[in-house]
């Protein structure tokens, strides 16, 4: 149930808070090893922009990765391996990761958790990068930390329920249409596909950005906003051109235009931040991340001995806080 | 480094995890500690359990009295431990062990319980999928709380087959045992008539040995469902006709003591029709609960191997009166 989650609860934010997080795990980072870096290893810092760019980029990738995958996946587990993979790269930052291998961890998470049954042999025979045995240990050492990075909340509100949901109901309210509804299906689809590639993910509820899925189609068949207001009414339970409408209730009619709003800036959303990337943008990235994570180790090794310069004050850098029960098969 | 949970001793261990009794030092709580073992092992070689994912993905997001809480998740560089409450025992120890009386107040009260933790389930689009006794669990305040979820799961997805390899046989529903590839929450509530009536009997109603013995005991009891009760079960993947015996002793006769309102309880709970069986709303909404007697209070539900008080024991072992000694001597 949504209005319960954890979804609504931890992974829901406004553009704003979403803004501030990112921020703030960018200047962690680079807080981290500001102090030991030399002036002139300090332009291989990324700004929190960048690193989004990235993100979209992996994105991109990772839809085209997920509809070559075989055996065929269903929508679902895209949309929930592109929330984990969003939801992590609020913790983590790009360049202190392989952030290519935390997407393909967040997939195999999303299909043990949408119930799609491959083993990892299976699994990393669909990666064309890297050796099949590598690649295997890599995912299965994320898994558990890319968990506890989401604070276990692993259940994931997709929009194709709800979509399937409201069409149907289309269907048995709105007999007088004068088209097959299942004509926006394609487009409602695309639209879901660009929006894996953006923040909605992050904002809105499912059962809205099914909502404006629906209108997309709509327009996509040249159908004006006018259906989707009147199946929202008939939705919220407002009569339409009766003298019942003069006694609608106000709550309800305010529902009805907040929804409107919704779904219109969802639509602008997604239009507004889905922009491709390309090939000269992604290669850029690559080179980007490669030269800060080839200096990473050696950063650490500079903290490491500015700490004992400093008298091992606090823990040593690097040093994991773990909290055993006990240690009987340790 | 702070250490929350202490652990108190080993309480068992299963294919993929060990469980352990410790106590939460912040609450001063005693709680149960999961660890799930990773690694490379022959268990572990696809990565973190189903179970355990399937656990954890369903218990972040439900929050009941008669659910088991997981109260924290810690994770390890070797391990993910889950922490769940402490529960000093399960309806399977409460039903095999003889010296406890079951009255029934005290079984209304069970059942209500069960059925008000399933309808929080089955509300938020989850099946169990294996309830039995053993799954229930019994605190010594005399709380019910549905455990392992390692079976359950969201439904309601169109187009989706779920297997139908779930729910441990004697509990296993008529349209599972047939093979049905998508179906309710009626599972649920067919194991839960069968609870129920192993709380009468002390023993399993429909204990089959295998999946058409299954059947067989079930219709020996049930009678056979017709093509009138239950209309789509000739269209089920593995549908068998079975003759049973020809003769049904009837509920009635089965759970001689029980009053009538329980049977009509169990009648509608284990109707052979999948959609036409009692919801876990309707079930709360019966008779029987408005009945007396009503539900005993939770602290009144009796607990296994409570030892004597020590005097009475005393009393046992020499013959003589404690009380009165302490008072001559």
């Amino acid at each position: 149930m949504y209005s319960t989650s954890t979804q609504k609860r931890e992974w829901t934010y406004t553009p704003e808070k979403l803004a501030a997080v990112r921020l703030e795990i960018n200047i962690t980072f680079r807080q981290k090893y500001e102090s030991v870096m030399k002036p002139e290893e300090l332009e291989l810092f990324v700004t929190p922009e960048e690193e989004l760019r990235m993100q979209r980029s992996i994105e991109d990738a990772a839809l085209k990765f997920a509809d070559k995958f075989r055996p065929h996946i269903w929508p679902s587990v895209k949309w929930t391996a592109l929330s984990f993979f969003k939801r992590a790269f609020l913790v983590w930052v790009p360049s202190d990761t392989s952030i290519r291998m935390v997407m393909m961890a967040c997939f195999y998470l999303a299909m043990k958790i949408d119930e799609f049954y491959i083993t990892i042999e299976d699994f990393v025979r669909n990666m064309n990068v890297g050796d099949p045995r590598q690649n295997a240990e890599r995912i299965l050492k994320l898994e558990p930390e890319l968990m506890k990075c989401l604070n276990y909340n692993l259940t994931v509100h997709c929009p194709y329920r709800p979509f399937e949901g409201h069409l149907m109901d289309m269907k048995t309210r709105m007999l007088l249409l004068n088209f097959d509804l299942e004509s926006i299906r394609r487009d409602s689809m695309r639209f879901f596909q660009h929006a894996l590639q953006t923040d909605v993910l992050l904002l809105y509820p499912p059962s809205q950005i099914a909502l404006a899925a629906i209108n997309y189609g709509l327009h996509a068949q040249g159908k004006s906003d006018e259906i989707l207001r009147e199946f929202l009414r008939k939705l919220i339970g407002i009569e339409e051109d009766s003298w019942a409408a003069r006694d609608a209730r106000p709550e309800d009619l305010e529902k009805l235009e907040k929804t409107v709003t919704r779904v219109n800036q969802i639509l602008k959303e997604v239009e507004k931040q889905y922009v491709a990337v390309t090939e000269q943008e992604r290669e850029s990235h690559k080179s980007q991340l490669s030269r800060i994570q080839a200096l990473i180790p050696e950063l650490d090794e500079r903290r490491k001995a500015e700490w004992e310069a400093g008298g091992r004050i606090g823990q040593m850098p690097g040093a994991v806080t773990e909290q055993p029960v006990d240690s009987d098969d340790e | 480094m702070s250490k929350r949970y202490e652990t108190v001793k080993h309480l068992g261990e299963g294919q993929f995890a060990n469980v352990y009794l410790a106590k939460d030092l912040e609450s001063g709580e005693m709680v149960a500690i999961k660890k799930i073992k990773l690694g490379s092992r022959e268990e572990a070689k696809d990565g973190i359990n189903r179970t355990a994912i399937r656990e954890i993905k369903l218990l972040k997001e439900i929050h009941h009295e008669n659910i088991i809480t997981l109260r924290d998740v810690i994770g390890h560089r070797t391990s993910i431990q889950l922490v769940f409450d402490f529960m000093d025992t399960d309806l399977e120890h409460v039903v095999k062990d003889h010296s406890i009386i079951l009255s029934p107040a005290h079984i209304k009260n069970i059942t209500m319980q069960m059925l008000l933790g399933l309808e929080f389930l089955h509300a938020h689009w989850i099946l169990h999928r294996d309830l039995k006794p053993n799954n229930l669990l019994l605190n010594n305040m005399g709380r019910v709380k549905l455990t392992d979820f390692g079976l359950a799961r969201f439904f309601g997805s169109p187009n989706r087959n779920y297997t139908h390899q779930v729910v441990t046989r004697w509990y296993r529903a008529p349209e599972l045992l047939y093979g049905a590839r998508s179906y309710g929450v009626g599972i649920d509530i067919w194991s839960v008539g069968c609870i129920i009536a192993e709380l009468l009997l002390r023993a399993p109603i429909f204990p089959g040995e295998s999946d058409i013995d299954q059947l067989v005991k079930i219709y020996n009891v049930l009678g056979c469902p017709t093509e009138e009760s239950w209309p789509t079960m000739k269209t089920l993947n593995s549908y068998v006709s079975i003759k049973p015996d020809s003769e049904t002793p009837g509920l009635n006769f089965i759970f001689s003591a029980a009053p009538q309102d329980l049977i009509d309880l169990l009648i509608g709970m284990w109707t052979f029709d999948p959609v036409k069986r009692l919801t876990c709303t309707q079930s709360l909404q019966m008779d029987y609960f408005k009945s007396q007697p009503y539900c005993c209070l939770d602290e009144e539900l009796p607990l296994p191997n409570q030892k004597p008080p020590k005097r009475t024991r005393r009393l046992e072992e020499d013959g003589s009166h404690p009380a009165r000694r302490l008072i001559f001597e």
